[in-house]
């Protein structure tokens, strides 16, 4: 096992150099830079300066040299946008996306999990038609139109929760009484993340519950006398679980993209909707920053899926 | 069977409930009356039933909140080009002068100003008892440091004013390292500053005058002419100047925190706090309406007014933008768009009114020069209207050669007339455009085809003059003569139009000497009507601002022109 992680780890670098080239290609593809397009009454000079000074009239092979050289000694350099080292910016506004997409994460699991078993067990039954509905809900209703529609209910209409932000304006909050006030500002696009995540999850874990049941040592166990409640939670569950677990260590790197749309439109700040803009403005740092960030956290979360996927199923031999 | 019908309704009443939430308790008719006001075009209705102001609001005694979008934590001129965090700026600093409502210039720290005779000097005399934020005097020396600052060789890296077109004298050895210093910027008092232009300039009295002003203590405190980062990193981060409001903290993304500063020199502040409170542009009407917020603006869509009118404890004003206005850009260089006769015909066979009702209903107008309605500068007689005239275009089209073909599409040379026009996206004025002009443009026998990609892939193309046509908003100035300059001079860097006309450009070059203002319009008229008949762009829309204030604020009002945020050092809350 553990050849088996450091081998993973050490085919973890090629793969993240040949990313960063992939990735620094494709954002020079599209048209134009940080300098086209913007700030109205610059003259040639003016923009001719700045792209010197950010290194933009180099050849690409230079500009991604010279990245990578300071990358490698954790220098990811400093944003076009911002003026601040890339490093500063991620971290500024990445914990806020983290915070809720992992209580979202861990609250649609708690809900999707025991729901896609019971559709499983009582497949064609009205409770499963209804999980169903809501799964349907869940994924065709766009995050853009349900935030808008809880917005409207619970902020503006019930008032029970606000309208948008982390915090109070003005809010001097410190310690247990910030917790508070930054969770109830989180609990409507905590709400929105839950409910379109839910919907896949159950459906995955239905669908995997299912195969589950289908086997022959699950019929095996129903002979052998075992109760309904074992065979179900103790034999099928356990085995059905185990794709779930592929499915947690692929999502870890989603913890920190961002909800693109749904912070936009509850002014929380996070990196989803920086790194939106950053796409847009051209900004080449923060964007590789930003993306060789995920790329690392994808490779160690396939690793941990792997890993624990062999803990879990002793069929399995990692080589 | 039976819960598959169950579930079937239970769907169809969802499906229901989510489409009627569409329509629900619009904006109701708001029969406040409409006020216009005598400084500008600014419209104002006023709140209609202030009880309904909620408790959110009425609590805040000494604090207004104003919504913002956009801030990256860069809010002074020197570095940021978003609009709300220019609007920041104005709390925390002060120029030398400043503009009305209407764009002419006023006093700001100088009390008088002086220009010679020859155009060539322009002197600056700073009001008596101006002072910072920490009671330390603000000096000639401090405008010095800030325009020496400006020229600083490595300043425009990353800064965003370009104080090259001034025409100050010596910025050029100053600002390339060739001399250590900035000759045409002169301190002869503590409170007079004198500026030496190369060429006479109409436009620099404002130009000079509306440039903030730094404290060279603060802010000059480890700087080194060449490295502008230690003045970079305190303006991004401690800002601190003489304005009516000192910085007290910046939240990422959700807030900025400000607090009177009691030496203001034009009177403290009557309100204490001020807090800029990030909400996203889909959210405004709702914070507004929630009395989370107290002031905040849309561009004027008939949804957002009427949303303001509707909480009924909101004063409403609208007023022509002075930032902005829509056109269609021509690449005059293009083989199909070089002959003007086929522009002229797009110009009378494109039906722009339709266009620009479909998106801003009553709150744009379509215009036919290329200056903001709100600027001293609009003129509309002696023009050409090129009111929307199908047998028009189509006679001119024949007149410039192109001859209908069979399938309907016109034809010269054997080279059928297709028009490729690159559309950013999104964008609603292009949304609404593109199927109106297939449509108009199929009956003038011209294949209308749409490009569409994001917005810096267009501007990147436009600017290499790698399309035919493109719509674009014209980003504009308090200063009209620039802004010609910039755009329709020969050889300028946002001639997008490849235009050059010499008469255009020896008009531009008289306004720029003429420094009587009246005079000055009527030079920039001519210079309009050329363009007006020439067309390298075909003028779109003027359209509106919606600014909504709560009811219990007074003191303050928006206009094109003057920002209300150079004014918040007057307002008081009931």
């Amino acid at each position: 096992m553990r050849q088996y992680i450091l081998r993973r780890l050490l085919q973890m670098i090629p793969i993240l150099i040949g990313t960063s080239i992939l990735i620094f290609m494709i954002f020079n593809l599209a048209p134009g830079d940080f300098v086209s397009g913007g700030g109205g009454h610059r003259t040639a000079a003016m923009e001719a300066q700045i792209r010197h000074a950010k290194h933009l009239d180099e050849p690409e092979i230079i500009q991604y040299a010279r990245w990578a050289s300071q990358a490698i000694r954790g220098n990811l350099g400093d944003s076009f946008n911002y003026n601040k080292p890339v490093v500063t910016v991620i971290n500024t506004y990445i914990w806020n996306s983290f915070i809720l997409a992992l209580s979202a994460f861990i609250v649609s699991l708690l809900i999707a999990i025991p729901m896609g078993v019971v559709s499983a067990v009582k497949q064609h039954s009205f409770t499963d038609s209804a999980f169903n509905l809501i799964a349907l809900v869940g994924i065709s209703v766009p995050t853009f139109f349900i935030s808008l529609l809880f917005i409207k209910w619970f902020a503006v209409d019930l008032k029970l929760f606000p309208i948008s932000g982390m915090t109070e304006a003005g809010s001097t909050t410190t310690g247990l009484a910030r917790v508070v006030e930054v969770a109830y500002h989180m609990f409507l696009p905590f709400l929105v993340l839950t409910i379109s995540q839910l919907a896949y999850t159950m459906k995955f874990v239905k669908a995997s519950m299912l195969e589950v049941i289908k086997q022959d040592y699950i019929r095996t166990a129903r002979a052998k006398g075992l109760k309904e409640k074992v065979v179900i939670y103790k034999h099928a569950l356990r085995n059905a679980m185990i794709p779930v677990i592929t499915l947690i260590g692929l999502s870890i790197p989603m913890l920190f993209t961002g909800a693109m749309i749904t912070e936009k439109i509850f002014s929380w700040p996070g990196i989803g909707y920086i790194t939106y803009t950053a796409v847009f403005v051209r900004d080449y740092p923060l964007l590789m920053g930003d993306t060789m960030l995920v790329a690392v956290l994808t490779l160690i979360g396939n690793l941990m899926a792997d890993v624990s996927y062999a803990l879990v199923d002793p069929r399995i031999r990692l080589k | 069977m039976k819960n598959k019908k169950i579930v079937a309704t239970l769907a169809g009443v969802m499906a229901l409930t989510f489409a009627l939430t569409a329509c629900g308790a619009q904006g109701g008719s708001s029969a406040a009356k409409s006020v216009n006001l005598s400084t500008s075009l600014v419209s104002l209705t006023k709140a209609t039933d202030v009880s309904k102001n909620p408790s959110e609001a009425i609590n805040r005694k000494d604090t207004i909140i104003i919504g913002t979008q956009d801030v990256e934590g860069k809010f002074n001129l020197f570095y940021t080009v978003s609009t709300y965090e220019q609007y920041i700026s104005e709390t925390l600093f002060d120029e030398l002068l400043e503009t009305d409502g209407k764009g002419n210039p006023i006093k700001g720290l100088a009390d008088s100003y002086t220009v010679s005779p020859d155009g060539l000097k322009y002197t600056y005399k700073i009001k008596d008892g101006v002072k910072f934020s920490d009671g330390t005097p603000l000096t000639a020396n401090d405008v010095a440091f800030t325009f020496d600052f400006l020229a600083d060789p490595h300043y425009q890296d990353d800064g965003q004013i370009d104080i090259s077109t001034y025409g100050i004298k010596g910025y050029s050895d100053y600002s390339t390292a060739k001399a250590d210093t900035f000759k045409g910027v002169k301190v002869i008092d503590d409170k007079t500053i004198e500026f030496d232009l190369d060429a006479p300039n109409s436009s620099a009295l404002l130009e000079i005058g509306q440039t903030p002003i730094l404290s060279k203590a603060y802010y000059g405190k480890d700087y080194k002419v060449g490295n502008p980062k230690p003045v970079e990193d305190l303006l991004n981060s401690k800002p601190f100047g003489s304005g009516q409001y000192k910085f007290v903290a910046y939240k990422p993304g959700q807030e900025v925190d400000l607090v009177a500063n009691e030496s203001y020199f034009k009177g403290a502040p009557k309100v204490k706090n001020l807090i800029f409170k990030v909400n996203d542009e889909t959210t405004v009407d709702q914070e507004l309406g929630a009395g989370n917020t107290d002031i905040d603006m849309q561009a004027a869509e008939p949804e957002h007014v009427s949303q303001f009118d509707y909480a009924g404890f909101l004063n409403v004003y609208t007023f022509p933008t002075g930032t902005s206005f829509g056109d269609i850009e021509f690449n005059t260089k293009d083989p199909v768009l070089s002959d003007k006769t086929v522009r002229k015909a797009i110009a009378y066979g494109l039906d722009r009114k339709q266009i620009v009702e479909s998106v801003y209903k009553q709150y744009a107008q379509v215009i036919n020069v290329p200056v903001s309605k709100a600027s001293w500068a609009s003129m509309d007689t002696g023009i050409t209207d090129y009111t929307y005239n199908k047998d028009k275009a189509n006679k001119l089209l024949d007149e410039a050669g192109w001859k209908k073909g069979a399938d309907g599409i016109r034809a010269k040379n054997g080279v059928k007339l297709e028009i490729h026009f690159l559309a950013s996206t999104p964008n609603s004025v292009n949304d609404a455009l593109i199927p109106i002009a297939k449509k108009n443009f199929q009956d003038l026998g011209i294949n209308f085809i749409a490009d569409q990609m994001e917005f810096k892939s267009v501007a990147d193309k436009v600017r290499k003059h790698d399309y035919q046509m493109s719509f674009m908003g014209a980003g504009q100035t308090v200063d009209p003569t620039s802004d010609l300059a910039q755009t329709f001079k020969t050889g300028a860097i946002a001639n997008d139009f490849q235009y050059s006309n010499t008469k255009v450009d020896s008009d531009i070059a008289q306004a720029y000497k003429e420094t009587d203002q009246t005079k000055r319009k009527a030079i920039l008229a001519n210079a309009y009507k050329i363009l007006n008949d020439d067309l390298p762009s075909l003028p779109l829309y003027q359209r509106e601002d919606v600014w909504g204030i709560n009811a219990r604020i007074s003191g303050v009002e928006p206009a094109p022109y003057r920002d209300l945020f150079m004014d918040l050092y007057k307002a008081t809350i009931k």
